[in-house]
């Protein structure tokens, strides 16, 4: 009888100890984005403004960002706000786990720092540039900043506020697509495009859900 | 001490004092405290980096 009660207590504080693993994962580690992202911002305002330069070709407008610009892993690169579903975040360099941990990722080329297969080969792609914009996050852990992105519609709007210009973008589609499909960096065309990724459905991994979006408005 | 039971006579049982009582809520505390931080590191290595 005293085994069976020990046994008994013991299996409660197991089974509580899950809990408190659930609570940290899905609200807890959001605390650690939260403090992150206000250091995020503080560091985003002290960088001084980058160089860029608008440029025209074949009648599609963007901009080419300084090639010197090549921040750090996990270094504030610009602001992103989807007015739709409330969301205001720093978008960090790198989508490598302890980037996102502290923000979305903005997809980034291989240099010093990065790892494949989380970069790409091909140049870099800034918000306003010809090319696709891939920005990562989490769904659900970490402060969820892409938590309700399966709301997003067709011109819906998506702002991005650098140090070379504000630039916004309207969705265009989405789609859901296996968990290991790498085309997403492949540019469909030479037109300034955003991609949104993160992991679909909610609180699972087995697929990934990208929304499409094209540069409408930009100012330098 | 406490005396209960009727029919064959009373029952003595020992009342625990409320420091045992409050050790042993402490101990369970440490356990489920355990088992979350177990979990916390392990899913680092398990769950999947975009969840």
């Amino acid at each position: 009888m005293m085994v069976l009660r020990t046994l008994g207590k013991f299996l409660i504080s197991v089974g509580v100890g899950v809990l408190l693993f659930v609570a940290w994962t899905l609200w807890g580690t959001g605390l650690l984005t939260d403090r992150a992202q206000a250091s995020l911002e503080s560091d985003f305002g002290r960088q001084g403004p980058v160089d860029a330069r608008e440029q025209s070709r074949e009648g599609v407008q963007s901009v080419k960002v300084d090639d010197s610009f090549a921040p750090d892993p996990g270094e504030a690169v610009f602001r992103m706000v989807i007015p739709k579903i409330g969301v205001r975040a720093m978008v960090v360099e790198g989508v490598e786990t302890e980037h996102l941990r502290e923000g979305p990722g903005h997809y980034p080329d291989c240099r010093r720092g990065f790892n494949k297969p989380l970069c790409t080969t091909q140049e870099e792609v800034w918000p306003g540039e010809v090319g696709r914009v891939i920005i990562s996050g989490h769904r659900t852990t970490y402060g969820g900043p892409f938590y309700d992105i399966d709301l997003l519609r067709r011109g819906d709007e998506i702002q991005l506020e650098t140090k070379w210009g504000d630039f916004t973008y309207e969705v265009t589609g989405s789609e859901i697509v296996p968990p290991n499909a790498q085309d997403i960096a492949t540019p469909i065309s030479d037109r300034p495009e955003l991609v949104l990724t993160t992991c679909n459905p909610r609180f699972s991994a087995t697929e990934r859900l990208i929304v499409s979006a094209g540069l409408a408005e930009a100012s330098l | 001490m406490s005396v209960t039971g009727s029919g064959d006579g009373p029952h003595f049982k020992r009342r625990r004092s409320w420091k045992s009582r409050l050790l042993e809520l402490l101990l369970w505390a440490a356990i489920a405290i355990a088992t979350a931080v177990v979990l916390v590191v392990l899913s680092e290595q398990l769950l999947p980096s975009n969840f």
